[in-house]
């Protein structure tokens, strides 16, 4: 069984927000819904002063919180690692956005709670996400993590890498390449 | 653009945490008081005990408008989540409007007993052992039960905000406590807001007035006394807490909700009642004096003061727990 990650090499981002509008696109979004955001951040006092740009999505957790809360089981964790919403179990009540630490979940017209589900359709016919598509960086790189032989598996254990607030022990799946 | 800052629960949320804790809390009272002196306190128990199913419901049907889809929300009942506090808070308010509505009923007088109503039933086995002669014992076994899953209740309210490790706000072990006290604060209100200016004093003796007020004054005022501590917990905790909470605090120690909270939450709903409890029981306290004549004005600005201070706190809680997020590198 395949275990998916995702890296996101943050230093290669450049803010043009391509991603966030492949997922639109591949979603059937609103203008104004997104399961992805960038989030600027500007540190440092001049001249040793650096600006980011830090792409979020849903970090599809080994221990999610959104899991934990859900009271009638609509967000549920696959055997794969990717966290989905069953949207006929879901009530509405935004308990799981409130839990959720990266803010990434948005709620449809229609009612339910949805958010990024790692584009789960494609990748299993062995497509990838729709947001790496159109980066012309190759700020992401998505895989099995546990296949040693994998790109993203490389690179994880050649490089430095952090998760995005790791200290709320949410164990997140998505692995942050910093500056 | 650190973050966004969404409000998805906003003051209809607050209601229901608000309802939720004075049924809670005036279930709490009369109950308690009952155990206290069946008789010396009946005022009190029939009072709380009329007050208790209404609220509740009114949160009932605030938190199920507040759904995104109302017309599911019987699916909260087709599971159970002990991870979930929301799914722990529904069962919780289920048992809870059942055992108050139970605890009401016992309470209407005689002629609405249904023994009486329907006499067919007196003869059936099962169905006559709820009243008649057996409404002492019913009524204990339901206040007794019922204490716990009121605690319950009132608890739950906090929790379902202070276990999200993912709000800075609100991840403090002294929420739920504050929750509860506040609960139990408005729960008493009512029940002096009700005797004093619905039920008035018809048909009773000065002494009976004066032990009944006694009671709820020194309840009022123990309260207030810990929920004075309770704020004072809560503040200190967040802000020897990390950087995250640290922060969060500011939005109540100068930054958006200060006034709100320190004039509405503290002032009106802590300080101003406490003096008034104090300008009425410390002569009674210190100097054995009489307690004072009863004066609709002192009662009626404690009670209501104490309501809108828990409406705020809880209005607070909920829209500050929202605009504060988790820091991180």
């Amino acid at each position: 069984m395949a275990r998916y990650g995702m890296v996101i090499d943050e230093t290669k981002c450049v803010g043009c927000h391509a991603c966030r509008v492949a997922c639109q696109n591949q979603n059937h979004l609103l203008e104004k819904e997104a399961y992805n955001h960038l989030e600027e951040r500007e540190y440092g006092t001049f001249p040793n002063y650096a600006r980011e740009f830090l792409p979020v999505q849903c970090q599809h957790c080994d221990n999610p919180p959104c899991v934990k809360v859900c009271p009638t089981g609509a967000s549920y964790k696959r055997k794969d690692g990717v966290v989905l919403v069953d949207k006929d179990k879901c009530i509405g009540c935004k308990y799981c956005i409130a839990a959720c630490p990266y803010n990434v979940r948005i709620i449809k017209k229609e009612g339910y709670i949805e958010k990024c589900r790692f584009c789960i359709e494609f990748v299993e016919q062995g497509g990838k996400p729709a947001c790496m598509t159109t980066c012309m960086t190759g700020v992401r790189m998505f895989g099995d993590l546990d296949d040693p032989n994998s790109e993203i598996s490389k690179f994880i254990i050649k490089n430095k890498l952090k998760q995005f607030k790791a200290e709320l022990n949410t164990k997140p799946r998505i692995y942050y390449k910093k500056a | 653009m650190e973050g966004q800052i969404l409000i998805h629960w906003n003051w209809i949320v607050a209601i229901d945490l608000f309802a939720a804790g004075l049924s809670a809390g005036a279930f709490i009272i009369s109950a308690t008081a009952y155990f206290l002196g069946k008789e010396k306190y009946e005022n009190m128990t029939r009072i709380g005990a009329y007050i208790a199913p209404f609220p509740v419901i009114v949160g009932i049907l605030a938190l199920i408008y507040d759904l995104e889809r109302p017309q599911l929300f019987w699916k909260l009942f087709l599971t159970f989540r002990p991870t979930s506090v929301m799914s722990l808070g529904s069962w919780l308010l289920l048992f809870f409007s059942i055992f108050s509505v139970a605890h009401f009923y016992l309470w209407l007088p005689e002629r609405f007993d249904y023994l009486k109503i329907i006499q067919a039933i007196e003869s059936n086995k099962f169905l006559n052992r709820f009243r008649g002669n057996n409404l002492t014992k019913i009524r204990g076994l339901v206040a007794g039960f019922g204490i716990p899953i009121s605690i319950g209740v009132g608890i739950y309210t906090g929790v379902l905000l202070g276990a999200l490790t993912a709000r800075p706000f609100w991840n403090n072990p002294m929420l739920p406590m504050l929750f509860l006290i506040s609960a139990m604060m408005t729960g008493s209100a009512s029940i002096c807001f009700v005797g004093c200016f619905v039920k008035g004093f018809r048909g009773m003796s000065r002494e009976q007035i004066n032990t009944n007020k006694f009671m709820i004054h020194s309840i009022d005022f123990t309260l207030m006394v810990f929920s004075i501590i309770a704020i004072f917990l809560f503040i200190l905790g967040l802000y020897v807490s990390p950087r995250s909470s640290a922060e969060a605090v500011h939005l109540i120690m100068g930054g958006e909700f200060t006034l709100l909270f320190w004039t509405l939450v503290v002032g009106v709903g802590i300080l101003l009642p406490l003096a008034l409890e104090v300008y009425e029981l410390i002569p009674h306290y210190i100097g054995q004096a009489e307690l004072r004549e009863h004066n609709p004005w002192i009662s009626g600005i404690i009670t209501t003061s104490v309501l809108i201070g828990g409406f705020a706190m809880r209005y607070v809680v909920i829209y500050a727990g929202q605009m504060a997020q988790v820091i991180s590198s």
